[in-house]
């Protein structure tokens, strides 16, 4: 089964840098799809199936704690795992998240090995051979 | 800037240079000369401690700190290549890595995102010379970098 994945950063470097670890992560992957903050993710999961959501936290225009607010009070979309990818450092806030549906958390920076591990622990998939 | 501050800027910045961007810190040698454009990319914190981070360089680092981050070689097209992005990014995780170096991982910041934008030569000339700045080289590369704040 290939996953689809939802990246939410503002910065196009962070979202190359994650989609080329996915890409080369060996792991089945549909489509990745992009958004800069949290306004942007919620159109692109209002058009799009979704299997995980990899989200930065500090964003202009809607934050991603604001953007997981959102999504906690939405019955499909509270579903959907999220794991947070940030440089968010304090452990009082990550587990604010982590009580409102937040999966996994990974600190920037983050090596390409540990986001692997990361996605095949939350979905429980494999890698390809 | 007093020295315990620098030191903590040095190490974080070292660090992060390394796991993000494969580059390796090191002081700057005097010799080393660089070429316009340059990007100054600045953000601001509050919380326990309420400041503002700045980070100065060449785009030529940029770019070589996104062919790094990429894995592509210079001058490649394949993948679209940001100058400002890849330094505000780089300044962001430096903030957020400062920031626990300094307090921890209890208290809870409030982190701006970046901005950025080019500076002139002039401007570039003032920074290296200001004692505000700690002033390395990343892979021969200066950049320029200073934090202020203070414990509300």
């Amino acid at each position: 089964m290939s996953i689809n994945i939802l990246v939410v950063d503002d910065s196009k470097t962070v979202r190359a840098v994650i989609e080329k670890t996915l890409l080369l992560s060996g792991i089945e992957i549909g489509n990745i799809f992009h958004a800069g903050n949290g306004k942007e993710a919620l159109e692109v999961l209002k058009n799009n199936w979704i299997d995980l959501l990899l989200t930065d936290i500090n964003m202009p225009v809607m934050n991603g704690v604001e953007l997981i607010n959102e999504m906690s009070q939405d019955e499909l979309l509270k579903t959907i795992p999220i794991a947070i990818v940030s440089t968010e450092g304090s452990q009082t806030r990550v587990e604010e998240l982590k009580s409102k549906g937040v999966k996994a958390y990974l600190r920037k920076p983050f090596t390409p090995e540990s986001l692997k591990n990361l996605i095949i622990e939350l979905l429980g998939v494999s890698e390809n051979e | 800037m007093n020295e315990m501050d620098k030191e903590l800027i040095k190490k974080v910045l070292t660090d992060v240079a390394q796991e993000f961007a494969f580059m390796f810190a090191d002081l700057l040698s005097d010799q080393q000369k660089t070429q316009p454009p340059y990007i100054k990319a600045e953000m601001s914190f509050s919380g326990l401690y309420t400041g503002k981070a700045i980070i100065v360089s060449p785009d030529s680092l940029c770019k070589a700190m996104i062919n790094n981050v990429l894995g592509i070689d210079e001058g490649s097209t394949d993948i679209e290549v940001e100058p400002k992005d890849a330094l505000c990014e780089f300044l962001n995780i430096f903030c957020g890595n400062f920031l626990t170096s300094l307090a921890g991982t209890e208290p809870i910041f409030e982190l701006q995102p970046p901005i950025s934008g080019e500076i002139k030569e002039e401007e570039w000339e003032k920074i290296r010379e200001d004692t505000n700045y700690l002033v390395l080289s990343l892979d021969e590369y200066p950049i320029c970098i200073s934090v202020k704040y203070q414990k509300n």
